[in-house]
């Protein structure tokens, strides 16, 4: 059994592993060959549970991809999707720091709260509304845009940098693209890259909006031409309940109305507060609450679907290589052939002088062939049905009291020769001048085709074509004496 | 018997050609297992083959030689019994099997009794053709020596010849009332099941190992049709979404006569992958056992009669001679872009079908820059391809791996599914020339996997209902 200490711990997480041992497998699979087995590998035990064996080939394939190179292939690869990431995230990091210094603006003081308000959370809010609906109806986007980049981006620079032979690079891909595949890991893995980025984006916003509120003084307003003041009051007051459960300070009704006044009042200090902690209320509980739980929920799916990912140990390869390290191939001979033995041979002829012609019938059953029309003639002593071992020894021992001239046997051709036949018609011919072989092919049924068989094998104990007849007529005039 | 872990062993035994290799091959859903022939004694051999779970083994079969002198043998046998008296029949088999015969005469036979002594049940097969003779029943008589259960499986029952109900009888009167029927080259489709549901009848101590065997049965087989679904999708994918450039110069008879070939080698290998997935060999099936010429489907792909006889029109989108069953890719019809840009195409899958539209153009920009004109292979070709595999994978999924004869793809077995959804799909499909795997591997994208995925739901649907509840 293999204990899971650190000696066997595979340097790897689990999906790299897994993605590993399936392009070993992909890649032993295409060019077949006897490897040995690899040094170092633990041995797997006399009884091994499933675990034990996945992580005894998770072991093999990564003894075997870091002497092949395959390891360092597929590394590379995953440093660039890394890099990728890292890439992007700078760009997000970058972006969230300049949309937000871009609605502040170097020298404006004056703050604009709804038209903040729509320049922080607008974009991303409708982003979002765009990747529920297409997970709603599951269309291609669902994964999220961002996502979709990354990992373009990822297999770009992958193929950008081919390291590896041609071999390797198709093996990995096609592992990839079957583990991504896999009960929608490479769904959910672009889902958490997308909430990923998406979140440092907003949270690099968050700061950049803390860093400014605290560093520069600001007057809050809310201007309109058309819109009725009470309107904004009662939105400002509606979008501030969500906040205010999280314990942000919201501005009281005299605020929006000082607010609404415009740049001409000076704000006190309690407005601007407020105002400042509506704004980062509002990004906070619009914003990244929600894209925060995506994440969350979309890591968590990730994370199950991960810990079922498994490998197929009934794929050929996987069984075959088990098999073999348990000492047990799927096919093998055990007790091999017995070296060929000449069959009993018929006797030569004229070894003995006989009287008169019998007929055996041999394993006729009850087929409608059997007795033989046509035998009444004095010459016939006479025809006898053979099947059990009784009749056998009676019928060689009647002959073995008065041999025969002629011994007509008649043989089944539907079924297949055996040697205990043969054996005992080789036997019947030291008792008789001459012997020879009806095969009734029309018995039953002939759709086997056993009559070749059985010429085949009459001729190996002696009995040549020309002492065989396939036609019944010919056989009763030769018995007969009538040739 | 002696037990390995919790290892059955099953002794597969019988007169001589009977047909106890080809069981082991349907058992093992393995082509290349042992040897056949219409000669008798072509197994001389014991060998193993192992049925596993993981890579577990849980059942081993054996399978012996023919037993050709069973006469003879319990003649020998009878008589060593007497000069003994009150002698287990077990020590007179284990007697016989250090004399001198079980070296000489009785070889074959003595391979076949040592194996049963090992064994924890025998399987007998019986050739149901064959007439009930003495001498079968002088075999089961020194199996039944053993003193191991003995299923007695009557092989051929499918045949017309067969005499069924004439073996049944006669082994009642040797009190074997328990017996199965399994056609080893026409099994039914429970057949298997009904096989080990019996043994686990019979030995009832290792009844948790037959169960645990059956269900990995199945979950076997519904992943081999998941399996073979999705390498008819990958098949389709690479063909529809592969281009074809020809520029104005090129010879576009020379240029389709290359991709004409691209194209069949790509459905030659999809067909060897899916016979290497069912356990089939390559040389005997593709030549003999399905009706493919030198290894190849018999009708050409490509040759407008074979389209017609699986029933499938060629329509007007298709261009006729060199480039049959190619389509010259004119994009942008007025009455498609019209009917597509309706009110129920924007809000279904609007960015879809911007995208398309936008990819069809910018493609046939290209093509007007460059002066190249752009083929694909055509609905028709696709939905061959599509057929056929579908036939393939149905007549694979029911052959025995002991069938030898040639499987009949009858061209009405043709499924309807085809004409709406995998259009659909497949329309799309072309627009997306990087999905092709015709030339490099293609990398992972969920719409790839979405068009895989829909391709293997629309060609499941052909499989019918049923096999939603396995």
């Amino acid at each position: 059994m293999i204990s899971k200490n650190s000696s066997t711990q595979l340097p790897l997480s689990k999906f790299n592993a897994l993605w590993l041992a399936e392009s070993v497998r992909l890649l032993e699979q295409d060019s077949p060959s006897n490897l040995p087995r690899p040094d170092g590998l633990p041995q797997l035990g006399t009884s091994p549970t499933k675990q034990d064996k996945q992580h005894w080939l998770l072991l093999r394939a990564y003894s075997r991809g870091s002497q092949n190179g395959l390891l360092e292939v597929m590394q590379s690869w995953a440093t660039h999707a890394r890099l990728a990431f890292g890439v992007l995230a700078l760009v997000a990091l970058i972006s969230g720091i300049s949309a937000t210094l871009g609605i502040f603006g170097a020298d404006e003081r004056h703050v604009n709260v709804l038209w903040t308000l729509i320049g922080l959370i607008g974009v991303h809010f409708i982003a979002l509304l765009v990747w529920c609906l297409s997970a709603l109806i599951s269309s291609p986007l669902s994964s999220g845009v961002l996502g979709k980049i990354w990992f373009s981006l990822s297999q770009y620079w992958g193929r950008a940098s081919e390291s590896g032979d041609k071999q390797m690079q198709s093996a990995l891909r096609r592992a990839l693209t079957h583990l991504l595949s896999a009960s929608g890991v490479g769904l959910w893995r672009l889902r958490v890259a997308s909430h990923s980025l998406w979140l440092i984006v907003l949270m690099s916003s968050l700061v950049t909006l803390l860093l400014v509120l605290s560093i520069r003084n600001y007057a809050f307003v809310l201007e309109t031409t058309i819109v009725a003041p009470q309107t904004f009051v009662s939105l400002v007051q509606y979008l501030s309940v969500l906040p205010a459960q999280f314990g942000f300070v919201v501005p009281d009704e005299r605020m929006i109305a000082a607010a609404l006044n415009g740049v001409e009042q000076v704000q006190d200090e309690a407005s601007r507060r407020a105002w400042a902690s509506f704004l980062c209320g509002m990004l906070l509980v619009y914003a990244i609450l929600p894209r925060f739980l995506f994440w969350l929920y979309a890591r968590l799916r990730l994370a199950q679907i991960g810990s079922r990912l498994e490998l197929n140990l009934n794929a050929r390869g996987y069984r075959d290589l088990i098999l073999t390290e348990l000492g047990q191939s799927r096919t093998s001979i055990t007790d091999s052939a017995p070296a060929l033995r000449g069959p009993a041979q018929v006797a030569s002829q004229f070894s003995v002088s006989g009287t008169g012609a019998v007929v055996f019938g041999i394993e006729l059953g009850n087929s409608a062939a059997w007795p033989l029309q046509g035998l009444a003639s004095e010459s016939v002593r006479t025809a006898l049905e053979i099947e059990t071992g009784r009749q056998r020894v009676d019928a060689i021992n009647m002959l073995k009291g008065t041999p025969a001239q002629r011994v007509l046997i008649a043989c089944n051709a539907s079924l297949s020769p055996d040697r205990g036949t043969l054996r005992w018609i080789a036997e019947l011919s030291h008792f008789s001048e001459q012997l020879r072989v009806l095969l009734l092919a029309e018995v039953e049924n002939n759709s086997r085709g056993r009559t070749a068989v059985w010429c085949e094998s009459l001729h190996a104990i002696g009995v040549d074509s020309d002492r065989v007849f396939a036609d019944e007529a010919a056989a009763l005039l030769w018995v007969t004496d009538h040739e | 018997m002696s037990k390995v872990g919790s290892v059955v062993q099953v002794a597969v035994v019988g007169h001589t050609n009977t047909g106890k290799t080809s069981l082991l091959r349907a058992l093992v859903r393995d082509a290349s297992f042992g040897e056949v022939s219409p000669r008798p004694s072509t197994t001389r051999h014991v060998e193993l083959a192992r049925l596993d779970v993981d890579g577990e083994a849980l059942i081993e079969f054996y399978d012996t030689p023919g037993m050709e002198d069973s006469i003879s043998l319990l003649m020998l046998l009878d008589d060593a019994a007497k000069s003994v008296k009150h002698k287990d029949p077990i020590a007179v088999i284990e007697e016989f099997l250090e004399s001198e015969m079980a070296q000489g005469l009785f070889e074959q036979e003595a391979k076949v009794l040592r194996q049963l002594l090992e064994s924890d049940v025998a399987l007998y097969v019986i050739d149901a053709r064959d007439p009930v003779l003495d001498k079968y029943k002088d075999e089961l008589a020194i199996l039944s020596r053993c003193a191991i259960p003995i299923l007695p499986l009557l092989n051929f029952v499918a045949d017309r010849a067969a005499n069924e109900s004439q073996w049944r009888d006669a082994l009642a009167r040797l009190g074997l009332h328990v017996s199965i029927s399994f056609d080893t080259v026409t099994p039914e489709a429970d057949g298997e099941k009904i096989l080990y549901t019996k043994l686990a009848a019979i030995l009832e101590q290792h009844a948790d190992v037959f169960k645990r065997l059956m269900d990995n049965r199945q979950a076997q087989a519904i992943e081999r049709r998941h399996a073979a679904l999705a390498l008819l999708a990958e098949l389709l994918i690479d063909v529809a979404a592969h281009p074809l450039r020809v520029r104005s110069h090129e010879n576009v008879t020379l240029a389709a006569a290359k991709m004409h070939d691209k194209v069949r080698a790509r459905e030659q290998k999809c067909v060897s992958t899916l016979l290497n997935l069912y356990g089939f060999r390559q040389d005997d099936v593709l030549s003999e056992q399905l009706q493919f010429s030198e290894g190849r489907w018999e009708e050409d792909l490509f040759d407008p009669a074979t389209l017609s006889t699986m029933g499938i029109k060629i329509g007007g989108g298709a261009a006729a001679g060199a480039a049959t069953g190619l389509v010259i890719d004119l994009a942008l019809g007025g009455a498609t872009l019209g009917a597509a840009a309706g009110i129920g195409a924007i809000v279904g899958g609007g960015a879809q079908t911007l995208r398309h539209y936008g990819r069809r153009l910018s493609e046939k920009l290209a093509s007007t820059v460059t002066g190249t004109k752009q083929l694909r292979v055509g609905d028709e070709v696709l939905q061959l391809l599509f057929t056929r595999q579908i036939i393939l994978i149905k007549a694979l999924e029911v052959r025995s791996h002991a069938a030898q004869e040639k499987v009949s793809l009858l061209p009405g077995d043709v499924p309807e599914v085809w004409r709406g959804q995998l259009r659909k799909v497949l329309d799309d499909v072309r627009l997306n020339s990087s999905w092709s795997g015709m030339d490099v591997a293609p990398g992972w994208s969920e719409e790839r996997q979405r068009a895989l995925d829909a391709i293997a739901n629309v060609a499941m649907s052909a499989f019918g209902v049923r096999d939603k509840n396995n």
